[in-house]
């Protein structure tokens, strides 16, 4: 858990996603902790991580890839991607385009493996769906 | 094993960061950054990210006094029917008349069968053409399957046709591929239960479905006066699905329902409809058809104490096309035909002349929205509309936007709105009883009333202007100020005087009265809110309303009670909601409200407020706890009947559960 004043380290393997999420978070805290973005973080360091981000155009092959999410599970660190197919594969959430909107979907196995808790408010908006299975909204 | 890891909650925020990277920021100039960044969860949600011209303007944009409830909003509203969903809405007056009956209106004229609001579900009229108005507990709709509500206070003819005189409601389900996988979901309390159970499937390759079932049971109330306690226990059952597939380049909706409702054994509802939509999109152009049958059945139903049954078949059929742009000029424009065959029947001594009968309506309209300026837009409008009863109706509106700033409109708009008459105005024969009392000499006095084949439109011309600012992202307020003006309101003329009849026991007097227009008046108001989110866990909305009805009727008229509707509306209005996330899985609303006295009913005014306590106790189960009307004792909200003020039901606090399981 992270102590306060640490920072909320986004990790992010999407060298354009990088650039622009921090540019979005440049100057934003999160309970008075500030938001740093970490550019493709070396593999020893995704401990530190408190969300890591999978980008379509990631550097990481789909068999890497899913070594590192195989190596996360049970840690606390939320997983998201635009890829598709991502929260089926081991990944907590997809965020997807549905007619014209950002969606997310959320794989609950995945989540309360990590024993993250998700607000009302999110999963309400998301389809939720488990390990290999179709979404329920 | 699990490890040894400290639970974490993840807050929304930085989901939503990793959201606009991932999706929005590209196609969003600097900018906008700090103002997406603010942005809700569920506002976000419903930004569009393609990049491709949508020529549907936001709703929020336009040049009317609009409020819109989403689906997050009627969630943590707690409300398991559409007019308590209502109450809280700027403008509007709703009130509970009983068990089963509400009496809703917007801008005043409220009454149990109020005929100056349309309401629509997915572009379907539900407003009655039998007696000009919305029955609320026909109207029974799930839901957790609602996407929004859009409410516009003040004319809509121009666009919707007759009978949008005072406001349009629209509500508009949810689209089949947001309501997958299974949902059942129980409301139990002291006076009312349900169960809905809901499957979402895919349905093909290209498109989504759901099926759904709901029975409810709303127990009875008890009345003001003592002399009788019976209110109507109501129980009802419905089912319907609802399907959506991209099919040739366009998108296609079909749903349909079907349901009974029945009240104290007796007195039933039931009926049916299947619609179907179909829409394309090409370039900047857009067609739309939607097309729907449906059947009403009223049984054993009471209007103003005269029993009736009547079947109502209604088709449905209409085209519209937004034009590319030319130039500076966006046009729509659209066609209509609805035919209703009705059947009706009334127990002696009431009566219908007409009982059988085939009714069409023809129309047309069309708006342009000319760009004056940069920031100054004009919309021009007109639907024509050919009815059985009045023949041609002219609806015209001028809509003027000017935006100075960014976030901030100024809005101004004139328009001309028509009613019809209904079926009963029209050709029915009503009667009613007064019992003995000092005006009648202590005699008993049966009213006759016949309706007028010649009766003609109510007519409005409204004068609106508005403003609205979006301060920062998070504080936005709203004011509008109108006049309506009326004429030829409806009135019931008591020709003559009245007729002493020496009957046994005793003698009574009868009197006769034909339905007029010759009630006109003004009414004048306005409407303020405020929505501000001061933290990602607060959530505030408050509003005042504001009603001045002045009515009078025409020099020589016998109407013996003109001014009543001045007296079913309440002068002011006020709400305020607070919705407060105590924890990532627990959340607080608050909902009060004000309103002021109802002198026709003798109704003094009153605060009261509802609370729900939210929990979402897993990912799959929700559950809440809600409390209604928790200030003060029951109290009557609306009157039953004219002649007996003290006749009227008791709304009394109300508790009840609610759980939501997903799997």
């Amino acid at each position: 858990m992270a102590r306060s004043g640490e920072p909320f380290r986004y990790c992010v393997f999407d060298d354009t996603l990088a650039t622009l999420l921090a540019k979005a978070v440049a100057g934003e805290t999160l309970d008075g902790r500030p938001l740093v973005v970490l550019r493709q973080p070396e593999f020893r360091n995704l401990q530190e991580c408190h969300l890591i981000y999978f980008g379509e155009q990631s550097v990481l092959g789909p068999t890497l890839q899913a070594d590192v999410l195989r190596r996360l599970t049970g840690s606390a660190i939320l997983t998201v991607s635009d890829q598709p197919g991502f929260a089926a594969r081991g990944g907590m959430i997809t965020l997807v385009r549905k007619r014209g909107r950002i969606h997310p979907v959320i794989n609950t196995d995945a989540t309360e493996r990590a024993e993250l808790r998700i607000s009302a408010k999110l999963l309400n908006l998301a389809t939720l769906t488990r390990d290999g299975k179709g979404g329920v909204q | 094993m699990s490890k040894p890891l400290a639970k974490r909650s993840l807050r929304t925020r930085p989901l939503l960061l990793a959201a606009l990277a991932s999706a929005a920021l590209p196609v969003f100039a600097d900018d906008s950054l700090s103002t997406l960044k603010q942005m809700s969860l569920d506002a976000l949600a419903d930004l569009r990210v393609s990049t491709a011209t949508h020529r549907s303007e936001r709703l929020e944009d336009t040049a009317a006094a609009i409020h819109v409830i989403t689906a997050e909003d009627i969630r943590r509203s707690g409300a398991t029917s559409l007019p308590e969903l209502l109450r809280t809405v700027p403008g509007l007056n709703v009130a509970r008349i009983s068990a089963t009956e509400w009496a809703v209106s917007a801008r005043g004229f409220n009454n149990q069968f109020a005929n100056k609001l349309l309401v629509m579900v997915d572009g379907r009229s539900v407003y009655t053409p039998f007696f000009s108005g919305v029955l609320w507990d026909e109207l029974n709709l799930v839901m957790q399957d609602i996407e929004r509500v859009e409410i516009v206070r003040g004319p809509g003819g121009s666009t919707w046709g007759a009978n949008a005189v005072n406001g349009v409601i629209n509500v508009i389900t949810r689209h089949a591929e947001d309501t997958q996988g299974t949902l059942l979901s129980v409301v139990a309390g002291d006076l009312q239960s349900e169960l809905v159970l809901r499957n979402g499937f895919k349905a093909g390759e290209t498109g989504h479905a759901r099926v759904w079932a709901k029975i409810h049971q709303n127990d009875r109330l008890a009345r003001a006066s003592t002399d009788d306690s019976e209110d109507i226990r109501w129980r009802g059952g419905r089912a319907g699905f609802r399907g959506d597939w991209e099919v040739g380049g366009g998108t296609l909706m079909l749903e349909g329902e079907s349901f009974r409702e029945l009240k104290r054994e007796e007195r039933a509802y039931s009926g049916a409809h299947l619609l179907g939509q179909w829409s394309q999109t090409r370039g900047e152009a857009r067609d739309e058809v939607r097309a729907y049958v449906n059947r009403f059945t009223l049984d054993h139903w009471r209007v103003l104490n005269n029993g009736a049954r009547a079947e109502l078949d209604t088709f449905d059929l209409s085209y519209r096309h937004h034009f590319s742009p030319v130039g500076r000029h966006n046009l729509i424009a659209g066609i209509g035909y609805r035919n209703i065959a009705s059947d009706a029947v009334m127990t002696p001594p009431a009566g219908v002349s007409r009982s059988s009968r085939t009714d069409q309506l023809f129309s047309a309209f069309a708006e342009d929205t000319l760009a004056l300026a940069e920031r100054l837009q004009l919309t021009v409008g007109v639907k024509v509309e050919h009815n059985e009863f009045t023949g041609v109706e002219w609806q015209p509106s001028a809509r003027m936007r000017w935006t100075p700033v960014k976030g901030n409109t100024l809005w101004a708009s004139v328009a001309r709105a028509v009613r019809t008459p209904s079926i009963i105005e029209d050709s029915a024969r009503l009667s009613s009883y007064i019992p003995p009392r000092a005006f009648t000499g202590g005699l008993p006095l049966f009213i006759t009333s016949h309706g007028n084949p010649n009766l003609q439109a109510e007519r409005l011309v409204a004068y609106e202007v508005g403003y609205r600012a979006q301060v920062t992202p998070r504080l936005s307020f709203d004011a509008t100020v109108f006049l309506n003006d009326y004429d030829r309101l409806l009135t019931v003329d008591m020709i003559g005087a009245p007729r002493l009849v020496p009957g046994l026991p005793s003698p009574y007097l009868t009197w006769n009265a034909q339905a007029g227009n010759a009630l006109r008046g003004t009414a004048r108001g306005f409407e303020l809110s405020m929505d501000y989110r001061p933290a990602d866990t607060w959530r505030l909305q408050a509003s005042y309303s504001h009603l001045d009805m002045n009515l009078s009727t025409e020099p020589g008229n016998t109407e013996i009670n003109p001014l009543r509707a001045a007296g079913e509306s309440p002068t002011h209005q006020a709400t305020l909601i607070a919705r407060h996330d105590l924890r990532h899985d627990l959340e607080l609303d608050l909902q009060a409200r004000y309103v002021s006295a109802l002198s026709t009913y003798a109704i003094p005014d009153y605060l009261t407020a509802d609370l729900r306590l939210g929990w979402r106790a897993t990912s799959r189960l929700d559950l809440s706890f809600n409390g209604r009307n928790l200030i003060g004792p029951a109290r009557k909200e609306f009157g039953t009947n004219l002649v007996n003020a003290s006749d009227a039901y008791l709304i009394p606090r109300e508790y009840y559960v609610t759980a939501n399981l997903r799997f």
